[in-house]
């Protein structure tokens, strides 16, 4: 066994751990949510949709975001691990995405009387969802270490770039999307029982992240490593 | 006429449940790949390892 194979093994054990620690966060955010919160008066309990929905879009935004950085330090640094991580990043953020873009809808169902309407909002977040698959099929259609890396930093720098535009498409254009609740120049507009719920899953969701990056990451290194011998072969 | 709060758990149960099936069946997909990636690897290296240079 190399101290290259001993090391990814050792980052993925420690990623299943955070997995393991991240998946228990996640349901007490679940029990905490239906037991200890308030029902919303006017939306009823659909509201507390928003405990999975908000908490999910935060991790998909910032698994965005630091596809793009990572990407942006890739061309400027050559360092392989940047590119192994974006690519994690990027798969862990369209799962996150995919929890946002389906619990949305069924929450919008209640409230607006509609699954889905074309409004900025949600169109651009659609569109992140598309780049992103788009950047994952770029990644496993290039065989060259160097093209994927690069052709793939350009996407997942891309995607950077429509992040801050979602964030602030609620106030540039007119939507029924709602406006931020916690990233807002003023306080928070939450009574305390539903912001800490909120604050709880924001946490809980943030150590699934990287507990699923984590692991992500380790897989890339052992595919990487498999890679390299079987050039060296 | 007082306002009556919308009956709509079905709705919260169905987002609740589908974000959970997302999320767990994102997390067996890891760990099958990563074990699947992890067994090949050490394959990769013994093989080389063991090859005469």
């Amino acid at each position: 066994m190399t101290p290259t194979l001993a090391s990814a093994e050792r980052t993925l054990r420690f990623g299943y751990a955070l997995t393991g620690l991240g998946l228990l966060a996640v349901s007490a955010v679940y029990v905490l949510a239906i037991c200890f919160t308030p029902v919303e008066v006017r939306q009823g309990a659909a509201q507390k949709i928003f405990y999975v929905h908000a908490p999910s879009a935060w991790g998909a935004l910032v698994a965005f975001a630091l596809v793009g950085i990572s990407s942006i330090l890739y061309l400027w640094l050559h360092d392989t691990r940047l590119d192994l991580f974006a690519a994690s990043s990027a798969e862990v953020g369209i799962a996150y995405s995919l929890v946002m873009l389906t619990t949305g809808p069924i929450w919008g169902k209640t409230v607006w009387g509609t699954w889905w309407t074309w409004d900025a909002r949600l169109t651009l977040t659609l569109f992140l969802f598309f780049l992103f698959v788009g950047y994952l099929a770029l990644r496993a259609a290039l065989h060259d270490r160097g093209e994927r890396a690069r052709f793939s930093a350009v996407v997942g720098i891309m995607g950077l770039l429509l992040v801050p535009f979602i964030h602030l498409s609620v106030y540039l254009f007119r939507t029924l999307h709602p406006q931020p609740i916690l990233l807002k120049p003023s306080s928070p507009s939450l009574p305390p029982e539903m912001l800490r719920t909120l604050m709880v899953g924001m946490a809980a969701f943030t150590l699934l992240y990287v507990g699923f990056v984590t692991v992500r990451y380790a897989m890339a290194q052992l595919a990487d490593l498999s890679e390299g011998d079987a050039d060296a072969v | 006429m007082p306002f009556e709060t919308p009956q709509n758990q079905g709705f919260l149960v169905a987002a609740y449940v589908v974000a959970a099936l997302i999320y767990l069946g994102y997390s067996v997909s890891l760990w099958r790949r990563s074990r699947k990636a992890l067994r090949e690897a050490a394959r990769r290296v013994s093989a080389s390892a063991g090859q005469p240079r």
